[in-house]
C-alpha cells in the first residue's frame, strides 16, 4: 500500500509540474497572438 | 506550363534508354555497386565459409549485400539529376509519371545486372544451389522489384535534401524492412523446402502499393 | 483556461483511481498499473501518426501551410509520445518476461512507428525553404502511410508473439475488470485532449513564426 501511494504521489507531482510548465507555455502563446 | 509532354509508353523507354547511355558513358555507378558487393560478400565469405545448414543465416547474408548495395547506388539516377541541373529540362518533355516509370525501370534493371554477378557468385562461396530453382526465381524477381520500387521512391524524395547518404538510408529503412522480411523469409523458405507462396505475395503486393504510390505522388515531388 | 484546469483533474483522477480503486490482473501483479499509462500513450501515438498522414495528404492536396504545421506538429509530438511508450513498454516488460526488449510483434510495430517519425523529422531537418519540407515531408508521409500495413501484419509472420493478452481469455471476448477498462478510457480521452493541446500550441507558434516571417 505505501509504495503503491508514493508512486502515486510522485505521478501527481511530475503531471502538476507539466502542468505548470503548459499553462505558462500557453499563457506566453496567448500573449504573442495578441500582438 | 509545359507543353506537348508525351505519357506514352514512348517517353517511359525514351527515358530507360538515356539513362543506360548515361551510366554506360561512366559506369560509374554499376562498377561501384558491384565493387561494394563483391567486397562485402568476399569479406563475409572469408569469415564464416561455406554454412549450407544455416539457411537463415544465408538469406539474410544474401538480401543484406543487395539491399546495401542497392542503398550505395540506386539513389543516384535523381542526384545526378538534381545536380546537374536536368531535371527541369527532363520535366518539360515528359510527364512526372513517365519519368517514375523509366527511372524504376532502369533501377530495376540495375539492380538484376548486380544480382546476375553477386548471386551466383553468393551461391558458390556460401552456399551451394538453391534447392527449388522456381521458387528462388521468383522470390529473387519480385524481392528486386519491390526492392527497387522502394529504393526509387526514397530515392526520388531525399535528391532533393542535405546529407543524402545517411538520410538515405534511415529515411528508406522502414520502406525496406518489409522487403527483407519477405525477400529473407522467402529466400530461407526456398532452401528448407517450403512453400513460399505468402512471401511472395507479400512482395508482390508491396511492389504494386508502392508503384501505385509513385504515380499518385511524383506530380508532387518535383515543383520549382 | 477552465478547459485546461478540467484537463489537470481529469488526469490527476485518472491517476488516483488507477492506482487506489482499479483492482489488479492476477497474471500481472502490481504491474497492471503501467497499463493505465503504457497502453494509452501507446494509443495516442497511433493517433498522432495518423493525424499526421491525414494532414499531409491534406497539405498536397489543399497546398494550406496550416495543415502543413498539424503534420509536422503531430510528427514532433508523436515522436514524443512513441518514445514515452517505448520506454514505459520496456520497463513493464524487465518486469514481466524478464528482458528489456523481445522483438515480439507490438514492440515491433511500436520501433517501427518511432523509425518512421524520426525519418520524417531527419527529412525535414534536412531541407531548406518553407515549401520544400512540407512538400517533401508530406509525401514521405504518404509512402509511410501505405508501408504501415505491411509492417503490422509482416512481423507476426515471421517472429514469434510474445505479448500474451493476460486480460483476455482466449474466446476473445474482454474477460478484464470493468473498472480496469473503465480507468485505461478514461487516461486515453485525457491524454488525447493533452495531444490535441500540445498540438495547438505547436501549430500556433508556427502560424505567429510565419505570420512575423511575412511582416
Amino acid at each position: 500500500m505505501n509504495a503503491n501511494v508514493t508512486v502515486l504521489g510522485v505521478s501527481l507531482l511530475v503531471w502538476g509540474l507539466v502542468f505548470v510548465y503548459l499553462w505558462r507555455l500557453e499563457r506566453r502563446v496567448k500573449e504573442l497572438e495578441r500582438k | 506550363m509545359p507543353t506537348g509532354r508525351s505519357s506514352s509508353a514512348g517517353a517511359i523507354w525514351a527515358i530507360l534508354r538515356k539513362e543506360c547511355r548515361s551510366e554506360w558513358r561512366t559506369r560509374y555507378g554499376m562498377s561501384s555497386a558491384l565493387l561494394f558487393a563483391v567486397t562485402t560478400l568476399t569479406a563475409v565469405s572469408f569469415v564464416t565459409g561455406r554454412i549450407v545448414d544455416r539457411t537463415d543465416i544465408l538469406a539474410a547474408l544474401l538480401w543484406i549485400v543487395l539491399v546495401f548495395a542497392a542503398l550505395a547506388s540506386l539513389a543516384h539516377t535523381f542526384v545526378r539529376e538534381v545536380e546537374g541541373h536536368t531535371m527541369t529540362m527532363l520535366r518539360l518533355v515528359a510527364s512526372p509519371t513517365s519519368i517514375a516509370l523509366g527511372k524504376l525501370g532502369f533501377n530495376l534493371l540495375f539492380l538484376m545486372v548486380l544480382e546476375v554477378v553477386t548471386v551466383p557468385l553468393f551461391l558458390v562461396l556460401m552456399g551451394g544451389p538453391p534447392l527449388h530453382w522456381g521458387r528462388f526465381l521468383a522470390v529473387m524477381g519480385l524481392g528486386s522489384a519491390a526492392l527497387a520500387a522502394a529504393a526509387t521512391l526514397v530515392g526520388a524524395v531525399i535528391a532533393q535534401t542535405r546529407g543524402r547518404g545517411a538520410l538515405f538510408a534511415a529515411v528508406s529503412l522502414p520502406m525496406l524492412l518489409p522487403v527483407l522480411a519477405g525477400a529473407v523469409s522467402g529466400t530461407r523458405g526456398q532452401w528448407n523446402g517450403v512453400p513460399v507462396d505468402a512471401e511472395l505475395r507479400l512482395l508482390a503486393a508491396y511492389a504494386a502499393v508502392l508503384l501505385g504510390m509513385s504515380l499518385l505522388l511524383y506530380d508532387h515531388l518535383w515543383e520549382d | 483556461m477552465i478547459l485546461r484546469v478540467l484537463l489537470f483533474l481529469w488526469l490527476a483522477a485518472g491517476m488516483i483511481a488507477g492506482f487506489l480503486w482499479a483492482p489488479l490482473v492476477p497474471v500481472l501483479g502490481a504491474t497492471t498499473r503501467v497499463f493505465y499509462f503504457h497502453f494509452p500513450v501507446a494509443l495516442v501515438t497511433t493517433l498522432a501518426f495518423g493525424w499526421s498522414m491525414l494532414h499531409s495528404a491534406l497539405y498536397l492536396l489543399r497546398r494550406d501551410l496550416g495543415h502543413d504545421d498539424h503534420a509536422a506538429g503531430a510528427a514532433e509530438l508523436g515522436l514524443l509520445f512513441c518514445v514515452v511508450a517505448t520506454v514505459s513498454g520496456s520497463m513493464w516488460a524487465k518486469a514481466m518476461w524478464g528482458a528489456y526488449w523481445n522483438w515480439d510483434p507490438r514492440e515491433t510495430s511500436i520501433f517501427f512507428l518511432f523509425l518512421i517519425y524520426a525519418a520524417y523529422v531527419a527529412l525535414r531537418a534536412a531541407v531548406d525553404g518553407e515549401e520544400r519540407p512540407a512538400r517533401l515531408a508530406a509525401v514521405y508521409s504518404c509512402i509511410a502511410f501505405v508501408a504501415v500495413p505491411f509492417l503490422i501484419f509482416v512481423v507476426p509472420r515471421i517472429y514469434f508473439s510474445l505479448h500474451p493478452d493476460p486480460l483476455f481469455n482466449t474466446r476473445g471476448k474482454p474477460d478484464i475488470d470493468p473498472r480496469i477498462m473503465l480507468v485505461a478510457t478514461w487516461m486515453f480521452v485525457g491524454l488525447t485532449a493533452l495531444f490535441f493541446w500540445l498540438l495547438s500550441l505547436r501549430v500556433r507558434l508556427g502560424r505567429i513564426e510565419r505570420a512575423r516571417q511575412d511582416a
